[in-house]
């Protein structure tokens, strides 16, 4: 027997569907139904508390703080990060000796591990031993202590944040910049634009799909930060950056399978709802 | 002219050299305090250039479990990276060339699920392998880390395919190949750029992945290299020296690796986010 050609195709695409099926929407129904109950961690029997589990968890200060400190990282290290690295994108936009070399060593700091990259600030950042307060004390200043300080440590995960993720924003940048039509600059300068409205009118309007593209792939991703501030403080000082991947993890470390994965399932909702949202007012073009 | 020509030419070199200070200072250190000797970490003023490089701290985290964690680390990325770029490519060959309305909806489930934020499904993943008694081993890890690449590979490499003429493909299948013979004599050679380069993208995935292993894992037969690290930081302190060590033997391969396939990665990166 042959199959169709459309029998066929859904043949390609049944082992892929089938896993995530299994491993990715059923996890997520779980979810859902677990933060329905109680597990008895002795037996595995599981009772049903109807929406006990949501409403502690809405009477929980530190998860609503959790969505402050992860809307204001998302939102700080992501126009952050879009700004800086169109900038550098604008001024590299020309050709240089060791170009490519420069290129590849700024697409290093994207491959190294969350881990690493925690670990790594959490050193440089010490407080008064590591080498960024060594610097600024060499100037005549004295330096905060960037993880101790409830008030700067959010500021401390931004940095290790736009160190890892800027090389994104930059590379895409650049490529969108190489992708703009030449001979609309020559015709802007023939018309004696300057450089300001050849920007606004010419590059800006090229760049546009791959900026909504990038704050789209960025946001979700600085919205699920989980490994850098695990290893750098843990969500502390004081709750101070305590993100809702941070809390839903504690929760669950600590048992707390119920509030866990109340929350699990609301940031579920939101994150799809959003990204939904996100995809259906984007520009056609940009879904290729 | 000239000399504003040179002052600009200035000015990009300078800000490619501070670029280059922020980018690269972070690893400098690490390789600096990896070689220096316990007295020499936290003293002030701090000690830049260790008196004599040694390779202590290398020694003290090659004695312990770290090489097995490591080791686990490659089993696991490599197991999951061929079996998610298998699936993956077989069902984005689906998606591009067998187009039917239930086809298409199938893809925006694939995007959601895209989506989804990882940390929310950990306690369902966990109570899942702990059913299956998969909990601490090679399995558990290998099914998640293919799964969770699944929809990166179907939306990198259906974009790839889409790249390749159905002309060449026609003509193969006139000539008598089988369907799965022409995709995997010609789509799949034409389309190998794309697949380098999302291969490259997805290999890193399972190497740096830190939530689901330090769930679904628990001891030394299973535990992958960034559970290793993390562990390293205890509620007492910090094994700073031995932690720059594991990081710098845990980094230096991909990095390596990075440098080389630099072209595909570059490709890889900016896919999706730049048309054309």
């Amino acid at each position: 027997m042959r199959l169709s050609d459309r029998q066929f195709g859904l043949l390609l695409l049944l082992p892929a569907l089938l896993l995530i099926s299994m491993f990715i929407i059923y996890p997520a129904i779980l979810a859902l139904d677990l933060s329905l109950e109680s597990v008895d961690l002795a037996t595995g029997a599981r009772t049903f508390q109807g929406t006990r589990n949501y409403d502690s968890l809405f009477h929980d200060a530190e998860f609503w703080s959790s969505w402050v400190n992860t809307l204001f990282f998302t939102s700080v290290a992501v126009s952050l990060e879009l700004v800086i690295g169109l900038c550098l994108a604008l001024m590299l936009n020309t050709q240089f000796r060791g170009r490519s070399i420069f290129r590849a060593l700024l697409t290093l700091p994207l491959m190294v591990a969350p881990v690493v990259i925690g670990l790594q600030w959490r050193w440089l950042l010490m407080d008064p031993t590591g080498p960024v307060n060594s610097i600024i004390r060499d100037l005549g200043f004295v330096g905060p202590s960037w993880l101790g300080d409830p008030l700067v440590a959010m500021w401390s995960i931004i940095i290790a944040d736009l160190w890892q993720a800027t090389p994104f924003d930059f590379l895409v940048m650049l490529a969108a910049l190489q992708g703009v039509p030449q001979d609309q600059y020559e015709a802007a300068a023939l018309d004696g634009a300057g450089s300001l409205r050849v920007f606004r009118h010419i590059t800006l309007p090229h760049l546009v799909p791959s900026i909504l593209v990038v704050l789209l792939i960025r946001s979700m991703d600085a919205f699920r930060i989980f490994d850098i501030v695990y290893i750098m403080t843990g969500g502390g000082p004081a709750g101070a950056t305590n993100t809702v991947a941070v809390y839903i993890y504690r929760r669950f470390s600590f048992l707390d399978f119920g509030r866990s994965s109340a929350a699990s399932f609301i940031v579920l909702l939101t994150i799809v709802a959003v990204g939904l949202f996100l995809i259906r007012i984007f520009p056609r073009e940009t879904q290729r | 002219m000239s000399k504003v020509r040179f002052l600009f030419s200035a000015a990009i070199f300078l800000l490619v050299i501070m670029i280059m200070a922020v980018d690269l200072f972070p690893f400098l250190w690490i390789f600096l305090t990896s070689i220096k000797s316990y007295k020499e970490l936290f003293s002030i003023p701090i000690i830049w250039f260790p008196a004599h490089p040694n390779l202590l701290f290398y020694r003290e985290v090659l004695e312990g479990p770290f090489l097995n964690y490591f080791k686990n680390t490659v089993v696991v990325s490599v197991a999951s990276t061929v079996l998610s770029i298998g699936i993956g490519s077989l069902a984005a060959y689906g998606f591009s060339r067998f187009k039917s309305r239930l086809s298409s909806k199938l893809m925006i489930v694939v995007l959601v699920t895209r989506m989804f934020p990882t940390i929310s499904l950990i306690v369902p993943l966990f109570l899942i392998m702990k059913a299956f008694t998969l909990l601490d081993t090679y399995i558990a890890l290998v099914i998640v880390y293919t799964t969770y690449s699944l929809p990166f590979v179907i939306w990198m490499m259906q974009a790839f395919f889409s790249e390749v003429p159905r002309e060449v493909e026609e003509a193969a299948l006139i000539d008598g190949s089988s369907r799965l013979g022409v995709f995997w004599r010609v789509t799949l050679r034409l389309a190998a750029p794309g697949l380098a380069a999302t291969t490259i993208l997805e290999l890193i995935y399972p190497w740096n992945e830190f939530p689901f292993a330090v769930v679904l894992t628990q001891t030394a037969a299973s535990k992958t290299a960034p559970v290793g690290i993390a562990e390293m930081v205890t509620s007492y302190a910090i094994a700073w020296g031995p932690m720059s060590a594991a990081s710098i033997l845990f980094t230096v391969p991909v990095l390596a690796f990075s440098l080389f396939t630099q072209k595909f990665l570059v490709r890889g990166l900016t896919l999706g986010a730049v048309k054309g």
